[in-house]
């Protein structure tokens, strides 16, 4: 659901505005807004607190300054002693946003990123000498000839592993391109894949280079600092340079970690305190004020508004005037947003996020999407074998990376989608395809590999309860936006919808449905009296096609379902045993990606598209109060 | 005969419009991804965009089941 928001207005003598200002940030809830934003405060006469120029380039620098920082403390190394006050005492007392406190830390932060860059690209340049090296090794007196030869030149390409073979190919064109005057050497294939040395004359170059290209071949790249005339040259000065780079590299190391143990304690200091000390600057944006009272409004959950009242009612003895409303159907658009679901749901905020967020005073969808997502993904990926191995995944996810709040969230939607797809693998009775089958169990309880009319109309069926849903939705929405007229025409959608769908029902079964075509029909004209009659006959038929999309469930499932039984078939051929158990588990890896990819994007679409289609309004502003957590 | 008119049309069904699906999400999902390098927030609508024509091989696959039934 979405937390009910109310409007909070507070009003103070400018003399007090620094300690209840620092009051509100303290509790992290109130979200302010421009004041011309709020219709209770149009006073024309009142200035308002927007920042002069050199108030917003400081703020403007701090902000950056607090990105670099943060930036350095993650990349700077732990040093091995603890932090203590390091070099804290001039920062004791000082005034964060004075401009020599900024530079000071500007000066830090640019020699800690200096400092770390230089690490990160020496880093690079040993990876690309060690890659090399066996190269070099292998081939050190050809190199040195080719580098002290005019008439010779050296080419170095490299084949990734899986298409090694094609340096055969090569080798062959080149032989004709330079009438045999080519000689290929090919060191062991190795992490790059295979590397081979080009020893041509040096008039033949351009030539050479050509076949290369045309072969898309990469060429053994060097960086930059290395080039020579000749790529012999390159390599010989890179091998040479090796000792030198990993001296400087600990040298720089040892720098690094004193650097750190000079500065972190301040630079973890400044961040805190520079966070803490734009927040003030920021809320000054939304002022209003005259020579002795200011004003500021903006947006608090419902049940913490209350708290923040209260709070400044008993700090300031009532000197601070506050006033809190409920918001009104068009300010809604405004309003910032934020989700509350249960636990076991909360992970499909997510799903939701990833679309964008409601606009406020519209429904939450989080709780529908936990439910109908993992269904819809049960029903086209249903089977045994391939839920229990998503489940295993997850929770291989989540024991690997669960400190991460993004992996957590990850792994416990798979787990819930694996558990579907192992629901439905038990009521279609598939397991890795034939095998249920295969193993004797007993007849399932819906066999939709033979049963396919029977899938389609049912799935068919649930996109007509899905999208008629959706439109029941809308119409709530639009009741509580007091827009009647889409009221009437989303309520007529759902109508035209499930009368479609009875009406396809009892035909199906044999029963004149004549008079049941009157339902849609008085839907269909209530719907052209309250929007435009163009629009409602395009709508129908797109809402017919939102319904033949839910299709998808099953094709895509007809699809995975004949992959498992072409590995089951390959498992069971009259080939050699070991080849036959590789090929078919080789297939069921291949199923399971796409078995686990597809139905997830498929049921994702279905929701995003068709469902939301109906009712969602996106759009909402996130909440993001001001304060210092 | 009639079987294999049959199969030829529930193939050309499923294959022109699988065909003009992968077309127009080629030409939607690289403008996409253009877009969303330029702005993350795009993403829940480009996603939407992208699968839009996938509906056309839907309905393909549709009318091809119909046939063969």
């Amino acid at each position: 659901m979405i937390i009910p928001m109310k409007r909070v207005r507070i009003a103070g003598p400018v003399s007090l505005y620094n300690e209840i200002i620092s009051v509100v940030l303290s509790m992290d809830v109130f979200h302010a807004v421009a004041p011309s934003t709020d219709p209770g405060l149009e006073r024309k006469s009142l200035q308002t607190g927007s920042l002069d120029d050199d108030e917003a380039k400081t703020l403007a620098r701090a902000e950056s300054l607090i990105k670099d920082i943060s930036l350095s403390i993650d990349l700077l190394p732990d040093g091995p002693r603890p932090l203590t006050g390091g070099n804290s005492a001039f920062i004791n007392g000082v005034s964060w946003l004075e401009d020599w406190v900024l530079a000071r830390f500007e000066a830090i932060t640019g020699e800690a990123l200096s400092i770390s860059s230089h690490i990160g690209r020496l880093q690079a340049e040993l990876k690309a000498v060690e890659t090399y090296r066996e190269i070099f090794e292998e081939f050190s007196p050809l190199i040195e000839m080719v580098s002290t030869s005019y008439d010779t030149e050296l080419i170095g390409v490299v084949f990734p592993a899986e298409i090694a073979g094609a340096i055969d190919s090569l080798e062959s064109d080149l032989e004709k391109v330079t009438d045999g005057a080519c000689s290929v050497f090919k060191p062991a294939v190795n992490e790059l894949g295979q590397a081979a040395l080009i020893v041509i004359p040096a008039s033949l170059e351009k030539t050479v280079m050509q076949s290369v290209f045309e072969k898309k071949v990469n060429t053994i790249s060097f960086p930059e600092k290395y080039k020579e005339k000749t790529f012999a040259l390159t390599m010989k000065k890179l091998y040479e340079s090796q000792r030198q780079i990993e001296s400087e590299l600990l040298r720089l190391n040892l720098q690094a970690v004193s650097f750190s143990e000079k500065w972190m304690f301040d630079l973890k200091t400044a961040h805190e305190s520079l966070r803490r000390a734009i927040e003030p600057v920021k809320a000054e944006n939304y002022l209003l004020y005259s020579d002795s009272v200011f004003w500021i409004t903006g947006w608090a959950p419902a049940e913490k508004s209350t708290e923040l009242v209260d709070e400044l009612n008993r700090r300031f003895d009532y000197s601070v005037i506050t006033q809190r409303s409920d918001p009104e159907p068009d300010e809604y658009g405004s309003i910032p947003v934020t989700l509350r679901n249960h636990r076991w749901v909360r992970p499909f905020e997510r799903f939701i996020n990833l679309y964008s967020l409601p606009v406020y005073g519209t429904i939450d969808p989080t709780s529908i999407v936990a439910v109908t997502l993992p269904l819809f993904f049960g029903m086209i990926l249903g089977d045994i074998g391939y839920g229990a191995t998503l489940a295993v995944a997850a929770w291989y996810l989540r024991r690997r990376w669960g400190e991460s709040d993004l992996v957590r969230d990850v792994s416990r939607i798979l787990f819930v989608l694996a558990a579907s797809g192992v629901v439905f693998g038990v009521i279609y009775g598939e397991l890795f395809g034939k095998l249920w089958a295969s193993a004797g169990l007993p007849e399932p309880l819906f066999d939709r590999k033979h049963k396919t009319t029977d899938m389609l109309s049912l799935v068919i069926g649930i996109g007509f309860f899905h999208v008629a849903f959706g439109s029941i939705l809308g119409a709530v929405n639009a009741f509580n936006v007091r827009s009647f007229r889409t009221t009437a025409a989303r309520l007529a959608d759902a109508t035209i919808l499930l009368s479609i769908f009875w009406i396809a029902v009892t035909t199906s079964t044999g029963s004149p449905a004549t008079l049941w075509f009157v339902i849609p029909a008085t839907a269909f004209v209530i719907k052209g009296v309250t929007g435009k009659f163009i629009e409602t006959v395009m709508e129908i038929p797109k809402l017919i096609s939102n319904v033949l999309s839910y299709a998808r469930l099953m094709a895509v499932g007809l699809a995975s379902i004949t992959l498992a039984d072409l590995a089951d078939d390959v498992a069971f051929s009259s080939g050699p045993a070991l080849v036959c158990i590789m090929a078919a588990a080789a297939v069921h890896t291949l199923n399971f990606a796409l078995g686990v990819l597809s139905p997830a994007i498929q049921s994702g679409r279905l929701h995003y598209v068709e469902f939301f289609a109906q009712f969602y309004a996106p759009g909402g502003t996130p909440y993001a109060p001001l304060g210092y957590k | 005969m009639e079987i294999s008119l049959a199969g030829i049309g529930a193939g050309i069904a499923i294959g022109l419009t699988a065909l003009a699906t992968g077309i127009a999400q080629a030409k939607i999902g690289s403008a996409a991804v253009a877009a969303i390098v330029e702005k993350k927030e795009l993403l829940g609508s480009m996603i939407i965009l992208i699968a839009i024509p996938e509906t056309m091989v839907i309905l393909g696959f549709v009318i091809a089941y119909l046939i063969l039934q």
